[in-house]
């Protein structure tokens, strides 16, 4: 180690939301994260809630009328939302970590095209699918929903 | 606002043994076509502030020493024109995530500390054969390009500073150790993956991954860091499953026999190489 | 080998990694499913007016009566359980990386995932038994 003092510039919790640029990937990332923490608060209440049908049928209609609030639906649909994109990235990422979407190793050469570009398609395409399922749920939540 | 052909450097400056939190200085930079940011700071050391501290050595994109953050971007200063960065002003720090010795010198013991730690060398188990060396290993072009691309790693440690994991977690290995342990797991002469593995995976290294992808975007080399990360996992998991294929050994090939012995080019360790 | 701020080298975290991808590849098609039914049941009662209402106490009750159904609720359950709280438990050792943090943060989703399994797994087996075949 040197003599000198130094002073700590760890990001920490900052490189999530601002920090350096992102690229797509890095939202992406960032996003995921995000996502996957709705996911989990939102499941941990779903499970409170749906115990209740154990009390029978009153206990349950009472509960249901409350999710028929305006403000509710919309919660509700930001969980689809959340899952839509959580479960496409998801897949592109379980894709990426097991090594298939990345490419083999490739000799490099200037403008360096890796892994990044590899995986470029696919994400692409599964985000179509995130946007397509995210209007999907929209167009029932707001036309075809009681 | 500056001259047209002058552009303004604005540094974060400082020194832990006077300052106690970082200042920005700023310094007009005389501009010249295809001048780089490295230029520019030896400009201003050599007629503004003679005190302005950085890491430089080779000037031309080989040695690793100057990374910094420019204008956001953890990038080389000699790699990097001015022209392409910004017209008005450039903004310089520190690589970022690593405790600051002084000015834009960050204090990288722990890089080098978590890159030794993963052996990164060729192993061998025959002890026998690097005493006294039958051959030369030979490899096919197909098993040098699974590793050729992870070995242009100059360890500047721009990777380290764009990683968010590395931005939070203390212990994680980051991208450039992780590399570095992959080019050997991946050099069909190397033995070593039983002893890296003890480390490569535990909970701050590989398994802490989550593909930004922002290393490989930032390395002036090209060596994709995240897909070197992702193919080390797979590999980690293959072994675990038990299903990992060892990779044919390097064949070593014994000078040819038409030679007489005397000539044969292996037969004797270069003058260099340690008695014992 | 310098190992003193590495952790424990003789972890094997990867198995926990793997077993996260194996979770979250059952989870794209069974919460995916489950999520498609509960979510879009306008879209998907256009092809069987059964999905049109899916939060119906009829349907509840119906969906109650099946083994097969309560069985994978479960199952669904411990899955998402252990996919949600592997996340967490990644962010949260990556943002307090010392040994005693670790300890702790596993007991914590240990804990929390221990009791919401059993509150939702106590309630789908009993509801399961109970609901009145009609």
């Amino acid at each position: 180690m040197n003599d000198h003092p130094a002073v700590e510039q760890r990001l920490g919790l900052v490189r999530w939301l601002t920090g350096h640029r992102h690229g797509i990937e890095g939202y992406l990332y960032i996003c995921h994260r995000i996502s996957g923490i709705v996911l989990l608060l939102f499941l941990s209440l779903h499970v409170l809630v749906t115990s209740s049908r154990l009390f029978g049928e009153e206990t349950w209609q009472t509960l249901m009328s409350l999710t028929h609030s305006p403000a509710l639906k919309f919660l509700e649909y930001l969980v689809f939302v959340a899952f839509a994109f959580h479960a496409t990235n998801g897949v592109r990422l379980i894709l990426i970590e097991l090594g298939f979407a990345v490419g083999k190793a490739e000799h490099p050469v200037y403008p360096y095209r890796g892994s990044l570009h590899k995986q470029r398609p696919l994400m692409i395409v599964l985000m179509v699918v995130a946007a397509v399922l995210i209007v999907l749920g929209g167009f029932d939540a707001l036309r075809l929903g009681r | 606002m500056p001259r047209t052909n002058e552009i303004i450097f604005s540094i974060r400056r400082l020194y832990p043994a006077v300052d106690a939190v970082p200042h920005t200085q700023r310094f007009p930079v005389e501009l010249h076509p295809g001048m780089t940011v490295l230029e520019g700071l030896l400009q201003i050391r050599e007629s503004q502030d003679a005190s302005l501290a950085w890491r430089f050595s080779c000037r031309m994109g080989v040695c690793g020493s100057c990374a910094m953050i420019v204008n956001g971007h953890p990038r080389l200063a000699c790699n990097t024109q001015i022209q392409d960065v910004s017209r008005e002003e450039v903004r310089l720090a520190p690589l970022a995530n690593y405790p600051v010795i002084k000015d834009l010198v960050a204090n990288l013991d722990t890089l080098f500390e978590q890159h030794a730690a993963l052996a990164p060398y060729i192993a061998r188990s025959d002890s026998a054969e690097l005493i006294a060396p039958g051959g030369e290993f030979r490899q096919t072009p197909a098993q040098l390009t699974r590793f050729l691309q992870f070995s242009g790693c100059i360890k500047c440690g721009a990777c380290m500073a764009a990683c968010p994991t590395v931005a939070s977690d203390t212990r994680f290995f980051g991208p450039m150790p992780l590399t570095a342990a992959h080019r050997y797991n991946a050099d069909n002469r190397d033995d070593g993956f039983a002893t890296r593995k003890r480390h490569m995976r535990q909970r701050h290294a590989a398994e802490h991954c989550h593909y930004a992808g922002e290393c490989s975007r930032v390395c002036p080399k090209g060596v994709d860091p995240a897909r070197a990360l992702q193919l080390l996992r797979r590999e980690l998991l293959l072994d675990w499953l038990g299903l990992r294929r060892r990779q044919a050994l390097a064949m070593v090939q014994p000078a040819s026999d038409d030679q007489p012995p005397s000539q044969r080019r292996v037969q004797t360790p270069p003058p260099f190489t340690v008695q014992r | 080998m310098h190992c003193g701020w590495a952790g424990n080298v003789t972890d094997n975290k990867i198995k926990y990694w793997a077993l996260n991808v194996f979770c979250a590849l059952v989870l794209a098609v069974l919460l995916g499913a489950h999520m498609g039914l509960m979510h879009l049941p306008g879209l998907l009662g256009q092809i069987n007016p059964a999905w049109k209402d899916p939060l119906a106490w009829a349907h509840v009750s119906e969906r109650g009566r099946s083994a097969a159904i309560t069985g994978g609720y479960v199952l669904l359950l411990g899955l998402a359980l252990f996919h949600g709280l592997y996340g967490v438990h990644t962010m949260f050792t990556e943002f307090f990386s010392g040994e005693r943090a670790a300890r702790r943060i596993a007991a914590g989703c240990w804990i929390a995932g221990i009791a919401l399994f059993v509150i939702g797994a106590f309630s789908s087996v009993i509801f399961h038994i109970s609901v009145p075949r009609t």
